[in-house]
Protein backbone atom coordinates (compact mmCIF):
# COMPACT_ATOMS: atom_id res chain seq x y z
CA UNK A 1 0.00 0.00 0.00
CA UNK A 2 1.54 3.35 -1.19
CA UNK A 3 0.91 6.78 0.08
CA UNK A 4 -2.13 7.49 -2.96
CA UNK A 5 -3.66 4.58 -1.75
CA UNK A 6 -3.73 5.45 2.13
CA UNK A 7 -4.72 9.10 1.37
CA UNK A 8 -7.67 7.88 -1.03
CA UNK A 9 -8.41 5.68 2.17
CA UNK A 10 -8.75 8.86 4.20
CA UNK A 11 -10.88 10.80 1.72
CA UNK A 12 -13.28 8.06 1.79
CA UNK A 13 -13.99 7.35 4.93
CA UNK A 14 -14.17 11.02 5.93
CA UNK A 15 -16.67 11.53 3.41
CA UNK A 16 -18.45 8.34 4.55
CA UNK A 17 -18.19 9.58 8.48
CA UNK A 18 -19.48 13.23 7.34
CA UNK A 19 -22.55 11.55 5.61
CA UNK A 20 -23.15 9.06 9.07
CA UNK A 21 -22.91 12.10 11.05
CA UNK A 22 -25.91 14.19 9.44
CA UNK A 23 -27.95 10.81 9.83
CA UNK A 24 -26.79 10.19 13.18
CA UNK A 25 -26.17 13.55 15.00
CA UNK A 26 -28.08 12.71 18.07
CA UNK A 27 -26.47 9.64 19.12
CA UNK A 28 -23.16 10.53 20.27
CA UNK A 29 -22.18 6.89 21.75
CA UNK A 30 -23.61 5.10 18.41
CA UNK A 31 -21.99 7.93 16.13
CA UNK A 32 -18.36 7.12 17.67
CA UNK A 33 -18.95 3.49 17.23
CA UNK A 34 -19.66 3.10 13.73
CA UNK A 35 -16.69 5.72 13.65
CA UNK A 36 -14.46 3.25 14.72
CA UNK A 37 -15.79 0.81 12.45
CA UNK A 38 -15.24 2.84 9.51
CA UNK A 39 -12.01 3.36 10.93
CA UNK A 40 -10.93 -0.54 11.15
CA UNK A 41 -12.31 -1.21 7.65
CA UNK A 42 -10.61 1.55 5.73
CA UNK A 43 -7.02 -0.36 6.82
CA UNK A 44 -4.77 -1.08 9.08
CA UNK A 45 -2.96 2.18 8.13
CA UNK A 46 -6.00 4.60 8.41
CA UNK A 47 -7.61 2.87 12.01
CA UNK A 48 -4.26 3.91 13.44
CA UNK A 49 -5.45 8.13 12.36
CA UNK A 50 -8.56 7.57 12.44
CA UNK A 51 -9.09 5.73 16.17
CA UNK A 52 -6.16 8.45 17.70
CA UNK A 53 -9.19 11.12 16.53
CA UNK A 54 -11.91 9.44 17.49
CA UNK A 55 -10.85 8.89 21.16
CA UNK A 56 -10.06 11.99 21.80
CA UNK A 57 -13.46 13.23 19.53
CA UNK A 58 -15.49 10.76 21.90
CA UNK A 59 -14.38 9.77 24.70
CA UNK A 60 -14.92 12.97 27.24
CA UNK A 61 -18.96 12.14 25.94
CA UNK A 62 -19.59 8.45 25.88
CA UNK A 63 -19.39 5.18 27.24
CA UNK A 64 -17.35 3.88 24.90
CA UNK A 65 -14.18 2.90 24.86
CA UNK A 66 -12.08 0.13 22.75
CA UNK A 67 -10.06 -1.32 25.62
CA UNK A 68 -13.21 -1.69 27.06
CA UNK A 69 -14.76 -3.75 24.24
CA UNK A 70 -11.95 -5.80 23.76
CA UNK A 71 -11.54 -5.76 27.74
CA UNK A 72 -11.02 -9.73 29.09
CA UNK A 73 -13.36 -12.04 31.39
CA UNK A 74 -12.08 -10.97 34.94
CA UNK A 75 -11.09 -14.73 34.96
CA UNK A 76 -8.23 -14.60 32.05
CA UNK A 77 -7.34 -10.72 32.87
CA UNK A 78 -3.63 -11.02 34.24
CA UNK A 79 -2.76 -8.25 37.02
CA UNK A 80 -1.36 -6.13 34.47
CA UNK A 81 -4.63 -6.10 32.86
CA UNK A 82 -6.64 -5.52 36.03
CA UNK A 83 -4.32 -2.17 36.82
CA UNK A 84 -5.62 -1.00 33.64
CA UNK A 85 -8.94 -1.90 33.74
CA UNK A 86 -9.32 -0.14 37.07
CA UNK A 87 -7.57 2.77 36.14
CA UNK A 88 -10.08 2.97 33.41
CA UNK A 89 -12.87 2.98 35.48
CA UNK A 90 -11.38 5.17 37.99
CA UNK A 91 -11.04 8.03 35.10
CA UNK A 92 -14.81 6.77 34.05
CA UNK A 93 -16.18 8.03 37.33
CA UNK A 94 -14.13 11.01 37.60
CA UNK A 95 -15.47 11.84 34.46
CA UNK A 96 -19.31 10.79 35.33
CA UNK A 97 -19.46 11.49 39.39
CA UNK A 98 -16.36 14.08 39.23
CA UNK A 99 -15.07 11.97 42.22
CA UNK A 100 -11.73 10.23 43.00
CA UNK A 101 -12.33 6.79 44.26
CA UNK A 102 -10.20 3.61 44.04
CA UNK A 103 -11.28 0.85 42.34
CA UNK A 104 -9.74 -2.36 44.28
CA UNK A 105 -9.85 -6.55 43.64
CA UNK A 106 -9.82 -7.86 47.29
CA UNK A 107 -9.63 -11.49 46.77
CA UNK A 108 -11.19 -14.57 48.36
CA UNK A 109 -9.53 -15.30 51.95
CA UNK A 110 -7.91 -19.03 52.15
CA UNK A 111 -10.16 -21.12 54.55
CA UNK A 112 -12.83 -18.76 54.62
CA UNK A 113 -16.71 -19.83 53.74
CA UNK A 114 -18.51 -16.83 54.41
CA UNK A 115 -22.29 -17.30 56.33
CA UNK A 116 -24.69 -14.68 57.62
CA UNK A 117 -27.12 -15.56 60.19
CA UNK A 118 -30.40 -13.06 60.85
CA UNK A 119 -31.83 -13.27 64.27
CA UNK A 120 -35.88 -12.42 63.55
CA UNK A 121 -36.70 -12.49 67.43
CA UNK A 122 -34.39 -9.85 67.36
CA UNK A 123 -34.85 -7.69 64.06
CA UNK A 124 -37.30 -4.64 64.84
CA UNK A 125 -37.37 -3.47 61.27
CA UNK A 126 -36.15 -0.51 61.02
CA UNK A 127 -34.44 -0.53 58.20
CA UNK A 128 -31.26 0.80 59.13
CA UNK A 129 -29.79 -2.16 57.21
CA UNK A 130 -30.72 -1.24 53.80
CA UNK A 131 -29.65 2.43 54.01
CA UNK A 132 -26.43 1.51 55.11
CA UNK A 133 -26.26 -0.85 52.68
CA UNK A 134 -27.35 1.69 50.14
CA UNK A 135 -24.72 4.41 50.84
CA UNK A 136 -21.24 1.92 51.21
CA UNK A 137 -22.48 0.36 47.90
CA UNK A 138 -23.21 3.35 45.62
CA UNK A 139 -26.17 1.90 44.56
CA UNK A 140 -28.44 4.24 42.59
CA UNK A 141 -31.37 6.97 44.22
CA UNK A 142 -33.16 7.04 41.22
CA UNK A 143 -34.58 4.97 40.23
CA UNK A 144 -33.85 3.52 43.70
CA UNK A 145 -31.86 0.29 43.91
CA UNK A 146 -31.86 -1.53 47.47
CA UNK A 147 -30.27 -4.93 47.54
CA UNK A 148 -32.22 -5.51 50.96
CA UNK A 149 -35.96 -6.08 51.11
CA UNK A 150 -37.44 -6.36 54.59
CA UNK A 151 -40.65 -8.11 54.91
CA UNK A 152 -43.05 -6.86 57.60
CA UNK A 153 -45.37 -10.43 58.76
CA UNK A 154 -47.56 -11.72 60.74
CA UNK A 155 -46.19 -13.38 63.79
CA UNK A 156 -46.99 -17.38 63.12
CA UNK A 157 -46.79 -16.88 59.23
CA UNK A 158 -43.89 -17.37 57.04
CA UNK A 159 -46.18 -16.97 53.61
CA UNK A 160 -43.69 -14.49 51.60
CA UNK A 161 -46.47 -13.57 49.68
CA UNK A 162 -48.69 -12.31 52.82
CA UNK A 163 -45.70 -10.02 53.03
CA UNK A 164 -45.67 -5.96 53.09
CA UNK A 165 -42.20 -4.87 52.11
CA UNK A 166 -43.76 -1.10 51.90
CA UNK A 167 -44.74 -0.79 55.37
CA UNK A 168 -44.05 2.22 56.97
CA UNK A 169 -43.54 2.50 60.90
CA UNK A 170 -43.58 5.33 63.45
CA UNK A 171 -42.59 2.83 66.03
CA UNK A 172 -40.86 -0.61 65.17
CA UNK A 173 -41.65 -3.03 65.65
CA UNK A 174 -45.08 -3.35 65.43
CA UNK A 175 -47.32 -5.36 67.84
CA UNK A 176 -48.32 -8.93 66.12
CA UNK A 177 -45.35 -8.41 63.26
CA UNK A 178 -42.08 -9.66 62.66
CA UNK A 179 -39.99 -8.40 59.85
CA UNK A 180 -38.08 -10.68 57.69
CA UNK A 181 -35.10 -9.01 55.52
CA UNK A 182 -34.11 -10.60 52.44
CA UNK A 183 -31.22 -10.03 49.90
CA UNK A 184 -28.86 -12.50 48.18
CA UNK A 185 -28.37 -15.37 49.78
CA UNK A 186 -25.26 -16.32 48.44
CA UNK A 187 -26.37 -20.15 47.80
CA UNK A 188 -24.45 -22.65 47.03
CA UNK A 189 -25.90 -24.43 44.19
CA UNK A 190 -26.85 -20.70 42.61
CA UNK A 191 -29.36 -20.98 40.28
CA UNK A 192 -28.51 -17.34 38.76
CA UNK A 193 -24.93 -17.89 37.92
CA UNK A 194 -26.13 -21.40 35.88
CA UNK A 195 -28.23 -19.51 33.76
CA UNK A 196 -25.68 -16.53 33.01
CA UNK A 197 -25.10 -17.17 29.20
CA UNK A 198 -22.14 -15.25 29.48
CA UNK A 199 -20.82 -16.28 32.85
CA UNK A 200 -20.65 -12.73 33.88
CA UNK A 201 -21.71 -14.25 37.34
CA UNK A 202 -20.29 -16.98 39.34
CA UNK A 203 -19.41 -18.17 42.56
CA UNK A 204 -16.22 -17.60 44.48
CA UNK A 205 -14.04 -20.29 46.36
CA UNK A 206 -15.66 -17.92 49.80
CA UNK A 207 -19.07 -18.60 48.87
CA UNK A 208 -19.74 -15.02 47.40
CA UNK A 209 -21.97 -14.82 44.21
CA UNK A 210 -20.09 -12.03 42.20
CA UNK A 211 -20.82 -10.29 38.99
CA UNK A 212 -18.65 -8.86 36.47
CA UNK A 213 -20.58 -5.88 35.20
CA UNK A 214 -18.30 -5.25 32.65
CA UNK A 215 -19.46 -8.45 31.66
CA UNK A 216 -22.76 -8.46 31.96
CA UNK A 217 -24.97 -8.16 28.89
CA UNK A 218 -28.08 -7.32 31.00
CA UNK A 219 -30.11 -10.36 29.58
CA UNK A 220 -31.78 -11.04 32.80
CA UNK A 221 -31.93 -14.47 33.03
CA UNK A 222 -30.36 -14.47 36.41
CA UNK A 223 -33.19 -12.25 37.99
CA UNK A 224 -35.86 -14.87 36.60
CA UNK A 225 -33.54 -17.67 38.04
CA UNK A 226 -33.09 -16.09 41.21
CA UNK A 227 -36.13 -17.49 43.77
CA UNK A 228 -35.61 -14.92 46.49
CA UNK A 229 -35.58 -11.65 43.83
CA UNK A 230 -32.50 -10.51 45.46
CA UNK A 231 -30.91 -9.02 42.44
CA UNK A 232 -31.92 -5.65 40.53
CA UNK A 233 -31.34 -4.29 37.18
CA UNK A 234 -30.25 -0.73 36.18
CA UNK A 235 -32.85 0.45 33.76
CA UNK A 236 -31.56 3.20 33.34
CA UNK A 237 -27.72 5.16 34.11
CA UNK A 238 -27.77 5.04 37.99
CA UNK A 239 -27.72 8.80 39.96
CA UNK A 240 -25.53 8.71 43.14
CA UNK A 241 -24.98 11.88 43.98
CA UNK A 242 -21.19 13.16 44.27
CA UNK A 243 -20.67 14.01 47.82
CA UNK A 244 -22.49 10.07 48.33
CA UNK A 245 -20.58 8.04 46.79
CA UNK A 246 -18.37 5.94 48.33
CA UNK A 247 -14.76 6.21 47.63
CA UNK A 248 -13.57 3.23 48.86
CA UNK A 249 -15.13 0.54 45.40
CA UNK A 250 -14.12 -3.06 44.44
CA UNK A 251 -14.36 -4.35 40.50
CA UNK A 252 -16.46 -6.90 41.73
CA UNK A 253 -18.51 -5.31 44.39
CA UNK A 254 -19.15 -1.42 44.63
CA UNK A 255 -17.80 0.35 42.22
CA UNK A 256 -20.27 2.37 39.59
CA UNK A 257 -22.33 0.62 37.52
CA UNK A 258 -23.45 1.44 34.38
CA UNK A 259 -26.97 1.35 32.66
CA UNK A 260 -28.52 -2.16 31.59
CA UNK A 261 -26.39 -4.69 34.21
CA UNK A 262 -27.63 -6.82 36.96
CA UNK A 263 -26.68 -6.25 40.83
CA UNK A 264 -26.79 -7.57 44.17
CA UNK A 265 -25.96 -8.17 47.81
CA UNK A 266 -21.90 -9.32 47.71
CA UNK A 267 -21.69 -9.57 51.19
CA UNK A 268 -19.45 -6.46 50.77
CA UNK A 269 -16.90 -8.27 49.75
CA UNK A 270 -14.52 -5.36 49.45
CA UNK A 271 -14.74 -5.12 53.45
CA UNK A 272 -15.02 -8.14 54.47
CA UNK A 273 -12.42 -9.74 52.56
CA UNK A 274 -10.56 -7.48 54.92
CA UNK A 275 -11.87 -8.95 57.68
CA UNK A 276 -14.25 -5.56 58.03
CA UNK A 277 -18.00 -6.03 59.00
CA UNK A 278 -20.50 -6.05 56.21
CA UNK A 279 -22.22 -2.37 56.03
CA UNK A 280 -25.55 -3.81 57.11
CA UNK A 281 -24.43 -5.69 60.03
CA UNK A 282 -22.76 -2.82 61.53
CA UNK A 283 -25.70 -0.53 61.17
CA UNK A 284 -28.08 -3.20 62.63
CA UNK A 285 -29.03 -1.54 65.98
CA UNK A 286 -29.94 -4.62 67.86
CA UNK A 287 -27.57 -7.04 66.67
CA UNK A 288 -29.80 -9.21 64.74
CA UNK A 289 -27.47 -9.71 61.98
CA UNK A 290 -24.18 -11.94 62.60
CA UNK A 291 -21.55 -12.74 60.15
CA UNK A 292 -18.34 -14.85 60.03
CA UNK A 293 -16.48 -18.15 59.08
CA UNK A 294 -18.57 -20.88 58.87
CA UNK A 295 -15.49 -22.71 58.61
CA UNK A 296 -14.27 -21.80 62.05
CA UNK A 297 -16.06 -23.54 64.59
CA UNK A 298 -15.76 -21.04 66.90
CA UNK A 299 -17.31 -18.06 64.99
CA UNK A 300 -20.18 -16.65 65.70
CA UNK A 301 -22.16 -17.74 62.53
CA UNK A 302 -21.19 -21.74 64.10
CA UNK A 303 -22.23 -21.04 67.53
CA UNK A 304 -25.75 -20.11 66.04
CA UNK A 305 -25.51 -23.22 64.06
CA UNK A 306 -24.56 -25.57 66.59
CA UNK A 307 -27.01 -23.90 69.28
CA UNK A 308 -29.91 -22.25 67.56
CA UNK A 309 -32.80 -24.08 65.37
CA UNK A 310 -32.08 -22.30 62.15
CA UNK A 311 -33.65 -22.77 58.59
CA UNK A 312 -33.87 -21.02 55.26
CA UNK A 313 -36.04 -19.75 52.72
CA UNK A 314 -37.35 -22.04 50.13
CA UNK A 315 -34.89 -25.22 51.31
CA UNK A 316 -37.56 -27.44 49.15
CA UNK A 317 -35.24 -25.63 45.63
CA UNK A 318 -32.28 -27.02 46.92
CA UNK A 319 -30.52 -24.23 46.67
CA UNK A 320 -28.37 -24.57 49.90
CA UNK A 321 -28.00 -20.86 50.92
CA UNK A 322 -25.45 -19.44 53.17
CA UNK A 323 -27.64 -17.28 54.57
CA UNK A 324 -29.81 -18.65 57.87
CA UNK A 325 -32.72 -17.49 59.85
CA UNK A 326 -33.29 -18.43 63.63
CA UNK A 327 -35.69 -17.35 66.51
CA UNK A 328 -34.81 -17.49 70.14
CA UNK B 1 -15.40 -12.78 77.72
CA UNK B 2 -13.79 -14.09 80.65
CA UNK B 3 -13.29 -12.37 84.37
CA UNK B 4 -9.51 -11.32 83.03
CA UNK B 5 -9.89 -9.36 80.28
CA UNK B 6 -12.57 -7.11 81.97
CA UNK B 7 -10.04 -5.81 84.29
CA UNK B 8 -8.96 -3.87 81.68
CA UNK B 9 -11.77 -1.61 81.49
CA UNK B 10 -9.09 0.92 80.49
CA UNK B 11 -8.22 -0.85 77.46
CA UNK B 12 -11.73 -1.06 76.96
CA UNK B 13 -12.50 2.33 77.15
CA UNK B 14 -9.62 3.14 74.36
CA UNK B 15 -10.74 0.42 72.26
CA UNK B 16 -14.37 1.76 72.16
CA UNK B 17 -12.96 5.02 71.51
CA UNK B 18 -11.28 3.97 68.75
CA UNK B 19 -13.70 2.33 67.02
CA UNK B 20 -16.49 4.65 67.46
CA UNK B 21 -14.12 7.03 65.54
CA UNK B 22 -13.57 5.04 62.43
CA UNK B 23 -15.23 6.85 59.72
CA UNK B 24 -15.85 3.21 57.21
CA UNK B 25 -17.97 2.11 60.07
CA UNK B 26 -20.66 4.09 58.73
CA UNK B 27 -22.73 3.21 61.97
CA UNK B 28 -23.78 6.85 62.41
CA UNK B 29 -27.23 5.50 63.45
CA UNK B 30 -25.85 2.81 65.80
CA UNK B 31 -23.25 5.02 67.14
CA UNK B 32 -26.43 7.19 68.57
CA UNK B 33 -28.07 4.23 69.67
CA UNK B 34 -24.93 2.89 71.58
CA UNK B 35 -24.95 4.10 75.18
CA UNK B 36 -21.61 5.71 76.86
CA UNK B 37 -19.91 3.68 79.71
CA UNK B 38 -20.65 5.61 83.25
CA UNK B 39 -17.69 6.91 84.12
CA UNK B 40 -15.64 7.07 87.95
CA UNK B 41 -15.51 10.83 87.37
CA UNK B 42 -19.25 11.07 86.78
CA UNK B 43 -20.70 9.66 90.12
CA UNK B 44 -17.62 11.55 92.06
CA UNK B 45 -18.71 14.70 91.04
CA UNK B 46 -21.67 14.64 92.98
CA UNK B 47 -20.90 11.41 95.54
CA UNK B 48 -17.55 11.15 97.54
CA UNK B 49 -16.53 7.76 97.05
CA UNK B 50 -17.89 6.61 100.14
CA UNK B 51 -21.35 8.32 99.92
CA UNK B 52 -24.12 5.81 99.77
CA UNK B 53 -26.79 6.44 96.30
CA UNK B 54 -29.91 7.43 97.51
CA UNK B 55 -33.03 8.39 94.90
CA UNK B 56 -33.25 11.98 96.75
CA UNK B 57 -31.79 14.44 94.06
CA UNK B 58 -29.88 14.01 91.27
CA UNK B 59 -31.51 10.54 90.99
CA UNK B 60 -35.17 11.65 91.44
CA UNK B 61 -36.11 11.13 87.54
CA UNK B 62 -34.80 7.50 87.51
CA UNK B 63 -37.81 5.43 86.05
CA UNK B 64 -37.27 2.06 87.02
CA UNK B 65 -38.68 -1.09 85.36
CA UNK B 66 -36.26 -3.26 86.80
CA UNK B 67 -37.21 -2.52 90.41
CA UNK B 68 -39.00 -2.83 92.77
CA UNK B 69 -40.68 -5.78 90.99
CA UNK B 70 -36.68 -7.57 90.35
CA UNK B 71 -34.49 -5.89 93.35
CA UNK B 72 -34.10 -1.99 94.97
CA UNK B 73 -31.14 -0.29 94.34
CA UNK B 74 -28.80 -1.72 96.53
CA UNK B 75 -29.58 -5.31 94.67
CA UNK B 76 -26.85 -4.13 92.29
CA UNK B 77 -25.41 -0.89 93.55
CA UNK B 78 -22.90 -1.23 96.10
CA UNK B 79 -24.19 0.98 99.52
CA UNK B 80 -21.64 3.26 100.84
CA UNK B 81 -19.23 3.43 97.22
CA UNK B 82 -20.73 4.92 94.32
CA UNK B 83 -18.08 3.51 91.78
CA UNK B 84 -18.74 0.10 92.95
CA UNK B 85 -21.77 -2.54 91.34
CA UNK B 86 -22.38 -5.90 93.85
CA UNK B 87 -22.92 -9.09 92.89
CA UNK B 88 -25.86 -11.22 94.58
CA UNK B 89 -23.58 -12.98 96.82
CA UNK B 90 -22.65 -9.60 98.18
CA UNK B 91 -19.08 -9.54 96.32
CA UNK B 92 -18.56 -5.90 95.14
CA UNK B 93 -17.52 -5.34 91.42
CA UNK B 94 -16.40 -2.64 88.86
CA UNK B 95 -18.89 -1.22 86.21
CA UNK B 96 -16.96 -2.71 83.14
CA UNK B 97 -17.68 -6.16 84.77
CA UNK B 98 -21.27 -5.48 85.03
CA UNK B 99 -22.29 -8.21 82.81
CA UNK B 100 -22.05 -10.74 85.56
CA UNK B 101 -24.15 -9.12 87.31
CA UNK B 102 -26.89 -9.25 84.38
CA UNK B 103 -25.69 -12.58 83.94
CA UNK B 104 -27.11 -13.80 87.60
CA UNK B 105 -30.64 -13.45 86.19
CA UNK B 106 -30.42 -13.54 82.17
CA UNK B 107 -28.21 -16.82 82.37
CA UNK B 108 -28.96 -18.05 78.99
CA UNK B 109 -28.70 -14.32 77.40
CA UNK B 110 -25.09 -13.78 79.20
CA UNK B 111 -24.25 -17.39 77.87
CA UNK B 112 -25.33 -16.18 74.77
CA UNK B 113 -23.37 -13.52 74.20
CA UNK B 114 -20.39 -14.92 75.81
CA UNK B 115 -20.65 -16.81 72.60
CA UNK B 116 -21.21 -13.62 70.47
CA UNK B 117 -24.65 -14.88 69.39
CA UNK B 118 -26.35 -12.06 71.17
CA UNK B 119 -25.58 -8.74 71.38
CA UNK B 120 -23.06 -6.86 68.76
CA UNK B 121 -19.54 -6.58 67.89
CA UNK B 122 -18.33 -3.51 66.04
CA UNK B 123 -15.60 -3.74 63.27
CA UNK B 124 -14.43 -6.70 62.56
CA UNK B 125 -16.49 -10.52 61.95
CA UNK B 126 -12.76 -11.75 62.87
CA UNK B 127 -12.20 -12.86 66.38
CA UNK B 128 -10.69 -9.52 67.63
CA UNK B 129 -12.52 -6.59 68.62
CA UNK B 130 -14.78 -6.49 72.06
CA UNK B 131 -18.63 -6.63 71.76
CA UNK B 132 -20.39 -4.38 73.18
CA UNK B 133 -21.77 -4.58 77.00
CA UNK B 134 -25.07 -5.25 78.00
CA UNK B 135 -25.41 -1.71 79.42
CA UNK B 136 -24.20 -0.22 75.94
CA UNK B 137 -27.39 -0.74 74.58
CA UNK B 138 -29.76 -1.61 77.83
CA UNK B 139 -30.87 1.22 79.82
CA UNK B 140 -29.71 -1.13 82.71
CA UNK B 141 -33.10 0.49 84.60
CA UNK B 142 -35.29 0.02 81.72
CA UNK B 143 -33.82 -2.99 80.04
CA UNK B 144 -36.63 -3.13 77.08
CA UNK B 145 -34.95 -2.06 74.23
CA UNK B 146 -36.17 1.28 72.93
CA UNK B 147 -39.46 1.44 70.40
CA UNK B 148 -37.51 3.26 67.28
CA UNK B 149 -39.09 4.53 64.24
CA UNK B 150 -38.57 2.94 60.40
CA UNK B 151 -36.46 4.49 58.12
CA UNK B 152 -38.76 5.17 54.96
CA UNK B 153 -39.88 2.57 52.77
CA UNK B 154 -38.74 1.49 48.93
CA UNK B 155 -40.66 3.40 46.36
CA UNK B 156 -43.22 1.60 44.46
CA UNK B 157 -42.04 0.56 40.95
CA UNK B 158 -43.19 3.24 38.26
CA UNK B 159 -45.11 1.32 35.71
CA UNK B 160 -45.75 2.41 32.18
CA UNK B 161 -42.80 4.11 31.85
CA UNK B 162 -43.07 5.82 28.01
CA UNK B 163 -40.57 4.86 25.51
CA UNK B 164 -39.02 8.29 25.30
CA UNK B 165 -38.21 8.69 28.66
CA UNK B 166 -36.77 6.30 29.28
CA UNK B 167 -34.38 6.17 26.12
CA UNK B 168 -33.09 9.66 26.97
CA UNK B 169 -31.17 8.97 29.93
CA UNK B 170 -27.79 7.65 28.44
Amino acid sequence: MDNTDKEKINQWSERVSQRVDKILDQSVERRGFLKGLLGTVGGAAAASTAAGAIASEVLPESDFSWEKFFQEHYKVMTAEDKEKVFARIETETKRKYGVDVKVRDPQALDGVKFAYGLNLSKCNGSRMCVYACMKENNQSRDPQIQYIKVIEMDIGTLNLEKGDMYYEGESVPKAGKYYLPVQCHQCDNPPCAKVCPVEATWKEKDGIVVIDYDWCIGCRYCMAACPYEARRFNFSAPKVPKEEVNPDQGYLSNRMRPKGVVEKCHFCLHRTREGKNPACMEACPTGARKFGNILDPKSEVSMILKTKRVFVLKEELNTIPSFFYYFD
Amino acid sequence: MTLATMEKPIMLVLLLGVMTSLSWAEPMAVKGAIRPLVKEAECLGCHSKTSSITKKKGHRDLSSKHFPKSGTCSSCHLPGQVTKLRLLTGEPISYPQSPILCGQCHGLVKRDWDHGIHGKKMGSWTKSGEPLLCVQCHDPHTPKFPLMKALPAPRQPQLGIKKEESYGQH
